[in-house]
């Protein structure tokens, strides 16, 4: 029990005077860390916050969206013309707004990093050394090519029409197929989203991989971030490079510890509620007829564009 | 008590998501070496008023003062303040799970006495004390969350000690500690008290109240503060209890030679 005496260190009274007047502490990982957890919240609480409002989207049933806006995916993969693309593009945005999802946030979202994702993969097919083509842009002309030992540099190097035309189609295909795939999963509630996933014979074991995911990763956040707070109270004094790489390898092995049990505690209560691997949610999956015209509306358009598509040609 | 105020609190609101509030309007003092109760149900703010003594989030409105001094994030943000206060003031989180980062008991409660730029031998001359003072001699070398849920939150309650804070703010300590390990616990937060620690300790468990707190503060399920006093004030007040949601009508008190204590059949 607690008779022991405590020891002399621990009643010294010999505390330290809170006064301003060091430098400005500089905001370390766990802070930013922190933040960004915080902002991660935020946003799964917009969007959730975002499915559940009325709007053009959320108001078609799951099915024939996933179904509807993956045929337009399809159009935008198969489409050769840059129009068809800026045409898929502009339905896209008023499908957006119809829906209420907020511009800003939507296309800065796509549009930051698509260009520089698929941008990275598609810059040497600039090139006229990747890609023969007409040049566009002249880098460097030399009067002959260069020999370096085994390597030869070519005379010209040059941005290619061709190599150019290629990259900004792909980007704009990327951005197309990444709007669409963000308006799915801004439109609709997660659980819904995974048994309409069921419903269109995605095998069991994606959505379940899935549905446990989603369940977990919210617990995982939440240990992290208590694990980050916990840190930051307990900050003490000046922490060198090597407590902070202590801080991180022990947290990192605690978390996987503690993640490895925690899976099997959220799986055994997900069994003990009566789970069977299906998802199942408290929406009346009735198709209206509302439902019919708008899929078949987005069908119908994905149609023409696709014709028109092979009608202007490459 | 009546001593000198350590902490001062005035008109302080704070919400998470904007226009719900989870503390509005709190107007409440502390002082040194007082120990001090939060009170109140569930979901009524008491562990982000905790936060905000611990300046870890700072109120959208009103102020908070620590020895004289206002907690701001512009404050903490100098790195003298922000030392000076943080060895002063140590939290013991209710998930102590997520509170022990560590890879063994051992280096737990070396965490604090390490930064504060202690030698080797004083370093471990502190945590053997420690070990010795929780009786967690046989697990040093274990790592923390391979502990039963009392020896963890000793080792919490232990690696936050090890720095010698002044201010121990404690989040429903003995939630889910077996009646022997909360006895531990509550014996120790009043021997620390007793040598000058002040204590905050957030909880709705009313058999513990009377002895860890000097003053009650009674958290409302408005997020408002909704009463305070001295224990038995405050458990006296069954209309008080009852409104703030603390107690149903089932609950009744028991009166043995002066000792007093609440409890449900």
């Amino acid at each position: 029990m607690a008779n022991k005496s405590l020891p002399a260190w621990l009643l010294a009274e010999e505390y330290s005077p809170v006064r301003p007047g060091g430098r400005k502490r500089r905001p370390g990982f766990a802070e930013k860390t922190l933040r960004d957890l915080a902002h991660l919240g935020q946003e799964v609480l917009f969007s959730e916050e975002l499915a559940g409002r009325r709007g053009w989207l959320q108001d078609l049933d799951p099915r024939c969206k996933l179904l509807s806006l993956l045929w337009l995916m399809v159009v935008a993969g198969l489409a050769r013309h840059p129009l068809t693309l800026i045409v898929i593009y502009l339905g896209v945005i008023l499908l957006a707004v119809q829906s209420r999802v907020p511009a800003g946030p939507f296309l800065k979202r796509v549009w930051l990093f698509v260009p520089l994702f698929t941008g990275i993969m598609v810059l040497p097919s600039l090139f006229n050394w990747v890609h023969q083509g007409d040049p566009l842009v002249v880098l460097f002309r030399l009067p002959a090519p260069l020999r370096l030992g085994p390597w030869q540099v070519p005379a010209l190097l040059a941005i290619t029409r061709q190599g150019l035309a290629g990259a900004g189609m792909l980007i704009l295909r990327v951005g197309v197929a990444v709007s669409l795939g963000l308006l799915v999963t801004l439109t609709t509630r997660w659980a819904v989203l995974l048994r309409a996933l069921r419903v269109l014979r995605v095998p069991r074991i994606f959505v379940l991989t899935l549905t446990l995911t989603y369940r977990y990763i919210f617990l995982l956040l939440k240990l992290t971030e208590e694990m980050f707070v916990a840190r930051q109270s307990r900050l003490v004094g000046r922490m060198d490079r090597r407590m902070n790489y202590r801080f991180l390898a022990g947290s990192m092995g605690n978390l996987l510890a503690r993640a490895y049990f925690l899976s099997e505690e959220v799986y055994q209560a997900m069994l003990a509620r009566g789970f069977k691997g299906e998802v199942r949610t408290k929406e009346d999956w009735r198709l209206t007829l509302p439902d019919y015209r708008r899929a078949a509306g987005i069908i119908l358009a994905g149609i023409i564009l696709l014709g028109g598509d092979h009608y202007l040609g490459w | 008590m009546g001593g000198k105020i350590l902490y001062d609190l005035q008109d302080v609101s704070y919400a998470y998501e904007e226009g719900r509030p989870v503390l509005d309007g709190i107007s409440l003092t502390i002082d040194i070496g007082e120990k001090v109760v939060l009170l109140g149900a569930n979901g009524s703010g008491k562990s982000t008023l905790q936060r905000i003594l611990d300046g870890l989030i700072f109120p959208q409105q009103g102020t908070v003062r620590f020895a004289g001094k206002e907690l701001t994030e512009e404050n903490l943000e100098d790195e003298d303040f922000f030392l000076a206060f943080r060895r002063r003031v140590g939290f013991v989180f209710q998930n102590s799970e997520a509170q022990l980062f560590n890879p063994s008991v051992r280096e737990e409660l070396a965490f604090g006495p390490l930064q504060l730029g202690l030698s080797a031998a004083e370093v471990n001359a502190r945590v053997d004390s420690l070990l010795e003072l929780f009786e967690l001699e046989d697990l040093a070398d274990r790592p923390p969350h391979k502990l039963s849920g009392g020896e963890r939150k000793k080792v919490a309650l232990g690696a936050v000690l090890a720095s010698n804070p002044e201010v121990l703010i404690l989040d429903e300590p003995t939630a889910g500690l077996d009646p022997r390990s909360q006895r531990w616990l509550v014996e120790m937060l009043v021997k620390l008290n007793q040598a000058g620690k002040t204590i905050i300790t957030a909880t709705h468990d009313l058999a513990i109240v009377p002895v860890i707190a000097d003053r009650v503060f009674v958290l409302g399920e408005d997020h408002r503060l909704a009463g305070e006093g001295s224990p038995l004030e405050v458990l006296a007040d069954r209309e008080l209890l009852l409104r703030v949601n603390l107690i149903d009508e089932a609950f009744h008190e028991h009166h043995h030679q002066g000792y007093f204590h609440l409890h449900a059949h």
